[in-house]
């Protein structure tokens, strides 16, 4: 089984400097570095073959390739699949998602946030695919605004007071896309990861994947990691070591160690969600 | 700090091996490819210039228009630049990693617009005029590409590797086109065995091998894509000395292409050169029989530019 923990922050950070910031929060993404496991060079490759098999016998059908994410995975197996394809459209809660995440990423790479605002928008200003949320945040009403503002500094705070300065040999990477083509390009497995780190090793296990949520904690959330754990091993011929969610609400972590049994479950899942999927309404 | 692949991918881009293609073999190829690319220019203004490079070449052979506008930078074209200049500090130092190159980069590019050294539309320029949200993604996507290019290679087993050496040819007998090879690194094959220990014998005895990074994941035209590049550095070596292969590294998906370098490919490639230029000209009656590449596809002019704008930042090749 894997192994599954929890480290909670305060609820909301404290006035006063904490000594040290996030040792607590390095603690539990590193976990214990003696117990990592060797990495198995024939793993990505049974991986890959297993769900290459099991696609065979799914009728793909000609609207490829079919691109599978969380979010689709999700639908797929919640039987959303079928249903009229409607627009996601921008709601606070989808805002301060992209505006932490952007937050996330400046904290990751330059350690500091000055105005996370005006920061968030501008990190979003420079990808056109954002501009939707940049126009719902200007459209806000001036005290939905100050409203919206409030909540994306206290997060910010919480992700400011928990997270110390990785350290640069750490390699961190931020929002690393992964993009896995199965059935000779028919099917691609997509996942776009908030961080990355860890210097990647042919000997054990090596690399963490973290993924940042605004919102409330979730069980698909946990799914989301899995599949982000397959897709690492696919890509990389390494299985990470470990998983884990920061929740800026809370400043919670949730991590998970990476074994067979769970990307196993996973290939399973994205299996299942594909046959969903491509099965007749 | 390397990838599991890292091992397997140095093995295949430095494995041992002679060129498959004779400077003499080469110097038909290329006179041959002179004259069809002489021949299809004929229809383009005086003044106007062709561009050719993966992308025009992907969407020419696939058919697909691209989308036409002019290059402008974004954190998604700025990556690759500034990602070169941290993997060459990273080399240069190999206790920089790339988050700190980054900074190191980015900073110096900025300086360089403030002290007004910058071209209006460099890159530098670009880089000083953005809020401090926006200059981390780019430095946030630099570090991810520098940090793929890193970890994708054993790179204490590379022979005097070039990091960024892309190609920009203008034949002199067709000067309207530019051929623009992207090559993230050239290094060489492992040396077979040379008796004696003449340096001149020993370096003739290892040709060179190219590493390219790609976006995505492979693709049909992946292999031609990847022959422009060794087409351009045969076509700018003095000695039309042709490279042994080449190796496409797509990180995002973790597969790599590797393409040994023969007369076919290189046919290919310039057969689909010119395919991308005629597609780029002005249509005029042919009446002479057309090439294999001829007329397959047409894509619109996504590859002009104005010929003082890029003189000056290619090199002329002497025929």
């Amino acid at each position: 089984m894997a192994n599954q923990s929890l480290t909670e922050a305060p609820e909301r950070p404290s006035t006063g400097p904490v000594a040290p910031v996030g040792a607590d929060l390095l603690a539990s993404l590193r976990g214990d570095s003696s117990r990592r496991p060797l990495v198995d060079p024939g793993l990505a490759g049974g991986l890959r073959d297993w769900l290459e098999d099991g696609l065979c016998s799914l009728p793909l059908g000609v609207q490829t390739p079919i691109l599978v994410n969380k979010q689709t995975l999700r639908d797929a197996l919640a039987g959303r699949t079928n249903q009229p394809r409607v627009e996601r459209s921008i709601t606070d809660s989808v805002a301060l998602g992209a505006l932490m995440d952007a937050l996330f990423r400046q904290f990751v790479t330059i350690g500091h946030i000055e105005d996370p605002m005006r920061n968030g928008l501008d990190a979003l200003r420079v990808d056109p695919r954002r501009s939707e949320v940049i126009d719902f945040v200007r459209g806000l009403e001036p005290q939905e605004r100050a409203d919206f503002e409030d909540e994306l500094e206290t997060q910010s705070a919480i992700l400011v007071s928990r997270w110390p300065r990785l350290s640069p040999s750490w390699l961190p990477r931020t929002q690393e896309r992964i993009t896995v083509p199965l059935a000779g390009g028919d099917v691609v497995l997509v996942g776009n990861i908030d961080l990355i780190v860890g210097a990647p090793s042919a000997g054990h296990a090596s690399v963490g994947l973290i993924e940042v949520k605004s919102g409330r904690a979730r069980i698909e959330d946990r799914d989301d990691l899995r599949f982000y754990a397959l897709l690492e091993t696919l890509r990389s011929g390494a299985a990470p070591f470990r998983v884990a969610t920061f929740y800026t609400r809370t400043g919670l972590i949730e991590t998970e160690d990476v074994d067979d049994g769970l990307l196993t479950s996973s290939v399973q899942r994205v299996l299942m969600g594909i046959n969903r999927m491509v099965a007749p309404a | 700090m390397a990838l599991p692949k890292a091992a397997s991918l140095t093995d295949a881009l430095t494995l041992g091996a002679s060129s498959m293609v004779s400077p003499d073999e080469f110097a038909e190829v290329r006179q041959a490819f002179e004259h069809e690319l002489r021949r299809t220019t004929r229809s383009l203004p005086t003044g106007e210039r062709i561009r050719v490079d993966g992308y025009s070449l992907r969407n020419a052979m696939s058919g697909g228009a691209g989308h036409g506008g002019a290059f402008r930078w974004t954190p998604w074209t700025a990556r690759r630049p500034i990602g070169i200049e941290c993997v060459r500090a990273s080399l240069a130092n190999p206790r920089l990693t790339p988050l700190q190159a980054s900074h190191d980069v980015i900073t110096r590019l900025v300086r360089q617009a403030d002290e007004q050294r910058g071209r209006p539309g460099s890159l530098s320029e670009w880089l000083a005029g953005l809020a401090v949200g926006g200059r981390t993604v780019v430095q946030a996507e630099a570090v991810v590409w520098a940090t793929q290019l890193t970890t994708a290679l054993d790179w204490t087993r590379l022979s005097r590797p070039i990091v960024g050496d892309d190609r920009s040819v203008v034949l002199p007998s067709s000067s309207q086109v530019l051929l623009r090879g992207r090559i993230e690194l050239r290094t060489f094959a492992t040396p077979a065995r040379v008796q004696g220990t003449n340096p001149r014998r020993r370096l003739e005895s290892e040709p060179s091998v190219l590493f390219a990074t790609m976006t995505g994941r492979p693709s049909p035209t992946a292999r031609t894509e990847l022959g422009l590049a060794a087409l351009t550095v045969a076509l700018g070596d003095r000695h039309g000395e042709v490279p042994v292969r080449v190796l496409g590294w797509w990180p995002q998906c973790g597969r790599a292409l590797v393409v040994p370098v023969d007369l076919t490919l290189l046919n290919q490639t310039c057969e689909a050169v010119v395919g991308t230029v005629r597609s780029m000209c002005p249509t005029i009656p042919q009446k002479s029989r057309p090439s294999r590449a001829t007329g397959e596809r047409t894509g619109r002019h996504t590859g002009k530019t104005s010929l003082p704008q890029a003189v000056g930042e290619v090199d002329r090749i002497a025929s």
